[in-house]
C-alpha cells in the first residue's frame, strides 16, 4: 500500500459543523419528496454508537488523507456546475483515493478518485466490463477471497484505510453489507436467515433478536408479507421477496453502507419498483452504492452518479448533472444510449 | 429428397440399437432379480434371521451373519462417511481449483474403480497378518477404504453444485469461511450428501471379497470385533459352494435379503434427493 502522502487530518465530523446542513453543499437532485436534510451531528452520533470495532483504535485518530483533498471528480472546464464535494468532507462517508486494482497483471481499475456521500445513493453506471462491479467489490474486500489480485491506493472510511492489509475483514463486512444480483436466501427459515448475521455477532438474547429481525424485515418492506411465515423456508418466497430478504439480512446487523450489485436486474418491474422505493426510504439510515445497468434506475433513485469506462471513472457528479448537463462528450453519448 | 430419407433411416437404426441395448441390459437384470426372488422365497423363513447356524441337514439360520454384517457396515460408515465428507469438503471448498485437488479427484476416481479384492488383500497385510488373525476391525477398515472415495466424490460434486454466490453472500455478512460451510453450504447440499452416504452404504453392504481376507467368517455368534465376525455375504459364498441342499437354499434366501436391503438403500437415496427439492 503506497502511502505516498500521509497527512494528519481528522475526517470525523467536528462538532461545530453539526449546525450547518449538508444540504447547502449538496443540493439534492432527484428526490424532492425525500427528507434529505441530514445533519452532520446525526451522522456523528450514528457512527459513534455503532458496533465496536476491534483493534486500530489508535490509528483512527491519525487519518491518512491525501494532501490535495480535492478528489479529481472531473477535470472540467465548467467549475460552476461542479458539485462542491470537497468543501464538506465531513459528509463523505467513504473516500476513494487513487484506487487501482489488478487481477494478476491485468489492471482493471485505474486511478479512481471518488467520494461517497453519507446517507445518499451513489450509482455506478457504465457498459459491461467497465469495472463497476469490481469497484463495488473493493469496498467489502470480496476480492480478497480469490488469489492473485491486489489493490493500490486507498478507500478511507471513518478515518481508516479499509484496504489496509491488517484490516479486520469480518468487522469490515459487517459495516458494509452487500446485496447480489441473484437473491441469495440461505437454506433455512425466513427468521433464521435474518438471525444468521446477528448470531455471528453473538447477539443471542431471544427477545432482542426477535425485535431486530422484525425491524430489519420492516425496513426491507417485507414484514407484512412474511410475518405469518417466519418459520417457513426462505426458499419458498418469490424472487422479489427473496431479494428483499437478502437486503433485510444485511440490514439486520446495522451496516453503515449497503452495496447493491445489480440487485434488481433479475427481478420483474413490480419487484424492482418495491426495492427502489425501499432504498429511497433507507437513505435515512444507510449509505448506498448501487451498480446498475439500468440508467433509468440510476436517474430515478440516485443522488450521485459515476460513469465508468474501461476501468476509469469518466465523470462523477450529481445525478441530475450527469443526466442533463454532462461535461464529457462520452457521458453525454452514454446516457443518451449511443453506446454501451 | 434422398439425403432426407437417409437421415430418417439413420435415426431409426440408432434408435433401435439403443433400445435393443437397453432392453438387453434390463432383461439380464430382471432375470437375476427373478431368479433370486424365486429361489430365495422358497427357502425364506423367520429362522433365517433369528436362529444360529445348524448342520447341513437343515434348520437353523444366519442370525449372527446378519448382525455381524450390520456391525461391520456400521463401523465402516462411522469412519468412512465423516472422512469422505471432510475430504470432499477440502476438494470442493478450500482446495477448489488448486492443482492438488485435481490430482486428488483423479486418484479418487481411480480408487473407486479399484477391485475390492485388492483392498481386501491390502488390509490383510496391514491389519490381519501383523495382529495374528482375522478380525472384525480389519473387515470394517476394508469397507471404509472402499467407502471413502465414493463419499468424497459425491460430496465434492454436491458441494460444487451449491451456487458460489451463496457463499459470497454469507461471507459478505462477515462470517468466517468454516461457518459458511457448516451453516450454509452443508445445509444447502444436505440431501445430496445424505444420498451419497446412503449409496456408499448400499455399495459396501454387498461386498464379499474384502471381507474374506479380513473379518473372514464365523459359524458361531460373535460380536467381538477383535475376532472373526460372521457376515452374510461370505456365508452366502460358503453355503452356495457347499454340496448341501439346505445350505444352498439358505444362501439363496440370504442373497435375497441382501439384495432387498441394497435396493431399499438405493431407493431411499434417490428419494432423499427428490424429497428435498
Amino acid at each position: 500500500m503506497a502511502m505516498s502522502a500521509r497527512v494528519e487530518k481528522i475526517i470525523e465530523p467536528e462538532p461545530q459543523a453539526s449546525e450547518s446542513l449538508v444540504e447547502t453543499a449538496y443540493p439534492n437532485g432527484e428526490n424532492e419528496s425525500e427528507p434529505t436534510e441530514v445533519k452532520v451531528s446525526q451522522l456523528a452520533a450514528k457512527e459513534s454508537n455503532d458496533l465496536p470495532r476491534p483493534g486500530n483504535e489508535g490509528q483512527a485518530e491519525e487519518v491518512s488523507a491525501v494532501t490535495d483533498p480535492a478528489p479529481q471528480v472531473s477535470t472540467t472546464q465548467a467549475p460552476i456546475t461542479q458539485p462542491q464535494i470537497t468543501e464538506n468532507s465531513a459528509g463523505d462517508l467513504l473516500k476513494i483515493v487513487k484506487l487501482s486494482f489488478y487481477f494478476g497483471d491485468n489492471q482493471v481499475l485505474k486511478d479512481i478518485d471518488m467520494p461517497i456521500r453519507a446517507n445518499a445513493i451513489t450509482s455506478l453506471i457504465g457498459p459491461s466490463g467497465c469495472g463497476k462491479t469490481t469497484l463495488l467489490r473493493c469496498f467489502n474486500r470480496m476480492h480478497d477471497l480469490y488469489p492473485n489480485n491486489h489493490y493500490e491506493g486507498q478507500i478511507l472510511m471513518e478515518g481508516r484505510d479499509i484496504l489496509d492489509k491488517g484490516e479486520d475483514l469480518i468487522w469490515l463486512r459487517s459495516r458494509l453489507g452487500m446485496v447480489f444480483q441473484k437473491p441469495t436466501p440461505f437454506p433455512m427459515s425466513v427468521y433464521d436467515n435474518i438471525a444468521y448475521g446477528l448470531k455471528l455477532r453473538k447477539i443471542t438474547n431471544k427477545p432482542l433478536v426477535r425485535d431486530l429481525v422484525e425491524k430489519a424485515l420492516r425496513q426491507a418492506n417485507l414484514w407484512d408479507e412474511v410475518k405469518d411465515r417466519l418459520k417457513e423456508s426462505a426458499l419458498g418466497l418469490s424472487g422479489g421477496q427473496q431479494q428483499r430478504l437478502s437486503i433485510a439480512r444485511s440490514l439486520a446487523v446495522s451496516p453503515a453502507v449497503l452495496l447493491f450489485d445489480e440487485a434488481t436486474s433479475a427481478l420483474d418491474p413490480i419487484s424492482s419498483a418495491k426495492i427502489e422505493e425501499m432504498m429511497v426510504e433507507l437513505k435515512k439510515e444507510v449509505t448506498m452504492i448501487v451498480v446498475t445497468h439500468n440508467m433509468q434506475q440510476a436517474a430515478r433513485i440516485s443522488d450521485y452518479t459515476g460513469l465508468m469506462w474501461l476501468g476509469s471513472l469518466v465523470e462523477f457528479g450529481q445525478t441530475t448533472d450527469i443526466f442533463t448537463r454532462p461535461k464529457k462528450k462520452m457521458t453525454e453519448r452514454y446516457v443518451a444510449g449511443h453506446f454501451g | 429428397m434422398k439425403p432426407h430419407r437417409g437421415r430418417i433411416w439413420a435415426n431409426r437404426l440408432a434408435l433401435s440399437l439403443a433400445t435393443a441395448s437397453a432392453l438387453f441390459g434390463l432383461t439380464l437384470l430382471a432375470i437375476i432379480l427373478f431368479d433370486i426372488v424365486k429361489h430365495g422365497l422358497s427357502s425364506m423363513n423367520w429362522a433365517l434371521l433369528t436362529e444360529d447356524p445348524a448342520g447341513p441337514m437343515g434348520g437353523g439360520g444366519l442370525k449372527g451373519a446378519f448382525l455381524g454384517q450390520a456391525m461391520l457396515t456400521l463401523v465402516a460408515t462411522l469412519v468412512g462417511a465423516p472422512v469422505g465428507i471432510l475430504a470432499g469438503t477440502y476438494l470442493a471448498e478450500y482446495g477448489r481449483g488448486k492443482k492438488i485437488s485435481k490430482v486428488c479427484l483423479s486418484l479418487c476416481d481411480l480408487a473407486m474403480s479399484l477391485p475390492s479384492i485388492v483392498v481386501g488383500i491390502f488390509v490383510y497385510s496391514i491389519l490381519v497378518k501383523p495382529f495374528g488373525g482375522f478380525n472384525g476391525w480389519a473387515g470394517s477398515a476394508a469397507l471404509a477404504i472402499i467407502m471413502i472415495p465414493l463419499v468424497t466424490r459425491t460430496t465434492e460434486s454436491m458441494l460444487t453444485m451449491v451456487p458460489w454466490t451463496l457463499r459470497e453472500a454469507a461471507l459478505a455478512l462477515g462470517s468466517p469461511y468454516h461457518q459458511v460451510i457448516i451453516k450454509v453450504v452443508y445445509r444447502k447440499a444436505a440431501s445430496g450428501l445424505l444420498t451419497g452416504v446412503l449409496l456408499a452404504i448400499a455399495r459396501i453392504a454387498g461386498e464379499t471379497a474384502p471381507l474374506m481376507f479380513t473379518s473372514f467368517n464365523n459359524n458361531y455368534f460373535e460380536l467381538n470385533m477383535s475376532r472373526p465376525v460372521p457376515s452374510v455375504t461370505v456365508s452366502v459364498y460358503q453355503y452356495a459352494g457347499s454340496p448341501y441342499e439346505a445350505w444352498i437354499g439358505q444362501a439363496w434366501a440370504a442373497a435375497l435379503v441382501v439384495t432387498v436391503v441394497v435396493l431399499f438403500l438405493n431407493i431411499l437415496g434417490r428419494l432423499t434427493v427428490k424429497w428435498k427439492s
